[in-house]
């Protein structure tokens, strides 16, 4: 009797031992955090300027890159997929008749392979062609890209001041949307040798570059005007 | 280093520690407003396309002091924008205030910066005083006053309010406590009282 109680007690505190144990570590982890997994591209990584927000574009369904694994960072970006881009991050409604609404544009029918995201972009107010021209394969400078920003986003100004060395050489049609940009934090232009700012407003952008400022400018969600 | 420099030193480095560790809300004002249309429909816009099911009486909302009015909500502009309409029409000289929670979301998932709000009353453009609202933090309150054109001077109890734009006029009030009543007046040139209006502290 006594050695069976001896068993029964010994059995018992092995197993309470055991349960303390093995308990313990799972008392104390961490809850695990799953990441979705990176997408690779063999042409950018992770140590290359833009990545995490080609890597944040391209998990909001935004972005997908080249067929053949390619994200081609320093080519600059063309009209069309600016476009598809936009639609895709801001997921713009399509709108119902899109033959109608690219009837603005003679460039692009709605049998061109984006015409659902160029309606979308059209529709929204952010492109709207120039001389019945939509452009597709066209590329966008950086002033140009400023006023597609603020139109789609909708930026509104504010009080304060801006110091871009080149700003009254901007196109005037773009040079209140690059001080909106600059006012809403979203560029700083670029730095010359003497440490002045600057634009470089007629420059190409690359599609690396335009992740960047999308990035930027998806980051803010905000109230711009009550009326 | 004597003993009092270093329990000096000890409550500054403590007062500091508080200071910073105070929880720092990123509110968003607009500017007071004062309508005229006892159904003003307000427009809100947003810099992304919003997330239809998040726009609900818990995101958007009008208080009347502590208590939501009803209102109708619709997504307009692209879903970039919030029409908020008031079921019944406000009434005169209430403070009502107009508020966005962060629990907003745009279309891509993303929870609005920052609550968003805006103070606005609804008045009468016939009467001398057209509209009184108050703001009050550490103990200060300020009253801002806007009044019909022929107004001279505004008394708020026996202190002359200071101008403080077109038709508007501004003062402040240390210790004043909730529930008090105050008194304001306006005047015409000529000393004579326009109109006389009771308003309690909230």
């Amino acid at each position: 009797m006594n050695k069976m109680k001896k068993i029964i007690l010994s059995g018992l505190a092995l197993i309470l031992g055991c349960t303390t144990i093995a308990s313990t570590p799972f008392v104390f982890a961490q809850p695990k955090v799953v990441k979705a997994a990176d997408v690779k591209f063999s042409d950018l990584s992770p140590a290359d300027s833009g990545y995490n927000q080609v890597q944040s574009l391209v998990k909001q369904g935004a972005i997908k890159g080249f067929p053949g694994g390619k994200f081609k960072p320093h080519q600059n970006i063309s009209r069309e997929h600016v476009a598809v881009i936009l639609a895709n991050a801001l997921k713009l409604p399509v709108p119902k008749n899109v033959s109608k609404t690219l009837s603005v544009y003679d460039d692009v029918k709605s049998t061109h392979p984006y015409s659902k995201q160029i309606a979308a972009v059209t529709a929204a107010d952010i492109f709207k062609g120039n001389n019945k021209k939509f452009r597709p394969s066209q590329t966008i400078n950086r002033e140009q890209m400023a006023t597609v920003i603020v139109k789609a986003f909708n930026l509104t100004g504010n009080s304060s001041s801006i110091d871009l060395i080149d700003f009254a050489k901007l196109d005037a049609s773009h040079r209140d949307n690059v001080k909106i940009l600059a006012q809403n934090n979203i560029t700083i232009g670029k730095i010359n040798q003497k440490g002045q700012r600057y634009y470089d407003g007629t420059r190409s952008l690359t599609r690396v570059q335009f992740s960047i400022f999308l990035d930027k400018a998806l980051n803010s969600f905000e109230v711009v005007d009550i009326s | 280093m004597r003993k009092s420099h270093k329990l000096m030193i000890a409550i500054l480095v403590i007062a500091i520690s508080f200071i910073s560790s105070a929880p720092v809300t990123f509110a968003k004002s607009f500017p007071y407003k004062v309508i005229e249309d006892a159904s003003k429909t307000w427009k809100i816009t947003f810099t992304q396309v919003l997330q239809a099911d998040s726009v609900t009486n818990a995101s958007v909302y009008i208080l009347d002091g502590n208590t939501k009015i009803p209102v109708r909500l619709t997504l307009t502009g692209s879903n970039k924008s919030i029409n908020v309409t008031p079921v019944t029409p406000y009434e005169k000289g209430k403070d009502y205030e107009l508020k966005v929670e962060s629990t907003l979301k745009s279309a891509t998932g993303k929870s609005l910066n920052q609550p968003t709000s805006m103070k606005f009353q609804l008045v009468d453009k016939s009467s001398a005083i057209q509209s009184v609202s108050q703001s009050s933090a550490a103990g200060f309150t300020n009253f801002t006053v806007f009044t019909r054109s022929d107004v001279y001077k505004v008394n708020i109890n026996t202190t002359e309010m200071q101008m403080a734009g077109i038709n508007k006029y501004s003062q402040g009030f240390y210790g004043l406590k909730s529930g008090t009543i105050v008194t304001i007046k306006a005047y015409s040139e000529t000393g004579k009282v326009l109109e006389t209006k009771s308003y309690t502290i909230d």
